[in-house]
């Protein structure tokens, strides 16, 4: 048997009578085989060193980064609530006064319709006419962003002749 | 902006309860994990990162593991490392935390200096045999295990171990000689 194939075969933790009939007659692989084992403890021993630990950084980043993912969830939520609200706003059937009769020459030659003539007149419409209109406060939008330090206000002015 | 911090409140509370199993898990593996890394990459400041790289993926695949995730996190652990090992290709100096200065009488080679050689002579080893040799010798997985975290088969991990133990053995007895 060769010193490589002791090594080889030592390396594997083979054994065999010719191995053992080798390892007697060279020192050499005698040393060799004996660093393999001390090895072999080193190793083992290895695994009993103090290690640090990265439990507070892992955590940090996981809250960190869970805290910006609902932020950023919440946010789309808004946006969306907030498309909802314009759309609503701006689709919403304006109430229309009814227009006044109309009234032919003819009819009115004939005195037919001598009262309805004269123009009716809402006098309780015409005083809220004149009345200055009340300051409305304008729909006030916050959206979160995924960033937590930006936070978008959207203000949406109520549509003219909306109440 | 109270409301502002009370949502922030309500989120980070929720957050917490998410973060519960975890936890656990991070607490179970963290040593396993650390250490695999350092013996792989021979340098602490890289094994934390590589750590933490590792954990913040089990956090994020968390819903999709669904036995014990011990062999997944050394699989992570292992690709994890390979790459900063590689991204780094051996341009930094060890830091080997059990170095021993003084080597004993007769050059005789003490347990802490045999063990400062051998994490060099990781490092000095090709990525599958150093991969294996940690995972069988120092974590002390199985043959089987290792191949399966590896993804080979278990005929190419006894080679790949066999290899590794004659060239550390080798690196170990240059460096004694030298010192003669």
């Amino acid at each position: 048997m060769t010193c490589q194939e002791c090594e080889d075969l030592l390396a594997a933790e083979e054994t065999s009578a010719k191995l053992d009939r080798h390892l007697t007659e060279c020192s050499e692989c005698r040393e060799f085989a004996a660093d393999l084992r001390a090895n072999a403890d080193a190793f083992r021993e290895m695994t009993a060193m103090p290690l640090p630990s990265v439990r507070g950084a892992v955590l940090g980043q996981v809250r960190a980064r869970e805290t910006r993912r609902q932020v950023a969830r919440w946010g789309w939520a808004l946006a969306a609530a907030a498309t909802i609200v314009v759309v609503f706003l701006g689709t919403r059937p304006v109430p229309v006064e009814p227009l006044p009769p109309v009234i032919s020459a003819k009819a009115l030659a004939h005195g037919v319709v001598k009262r309805a003539a004269t123009p009716v007149v809402n006098t309780h419409r015409k005083r809220q006419a004149t009345r200055s209109p009340a300051p409305q406060e304008p729909l006030k939008i916050k959206m979160f962003t995924s960033d937590p330090d930006v936070v978008i206000y959207w203000l949406v002015e109520p549509k003219e002749g909306s109440e | 902006m109270a409301t502002e911090e009370l949502t922030l409140a309500i989120l980070t509370r929720k957050a917490d309860r998410q973060t519960g199993a975890f936890e656990q898990l991070l607490a179970a593996h963290e040593r396993m994990v650390v250490g695999t890394a350092y013996r792989i990459l021979g340098r602490m400041e890289d094994a934390q990162d590589a750590a933490q790289d590792v954990f913040l993926r089990l956090h994020r695949h968390l819903d999709r593991i669904e036995s014990e995730p011990k062999a997944w996190l050394y699989r992570v652990t292992v690709n994890v490392c390979n790459d900063f090992f590689r991204r780094r290709m051996a341009t930094t100096e060890l830091d080997i935390a059990h170095a021993d200065p003084s080597p004993g009488p007769d050059h005789a080679l003490s347990m802490d200096e045999r063990k400062r050689l051998l994490m060099e002579g990781l490092q000095t080893l090709p990525e599958r045999e150093r991969t294996a040799v940690v995972l069988r010798e120092i974590e002390g997985l199985s043959t089987r295990e290792v191949a399966e975290i590896l993804g080979v088969e278990e005929v190419t991990v006894r080679s790949q171990i066999s290899a590794a133990r004659v060239k550390l053995a080798k690196y170990v007895q240059r460096a004694v000689r030298k010192r003669k």
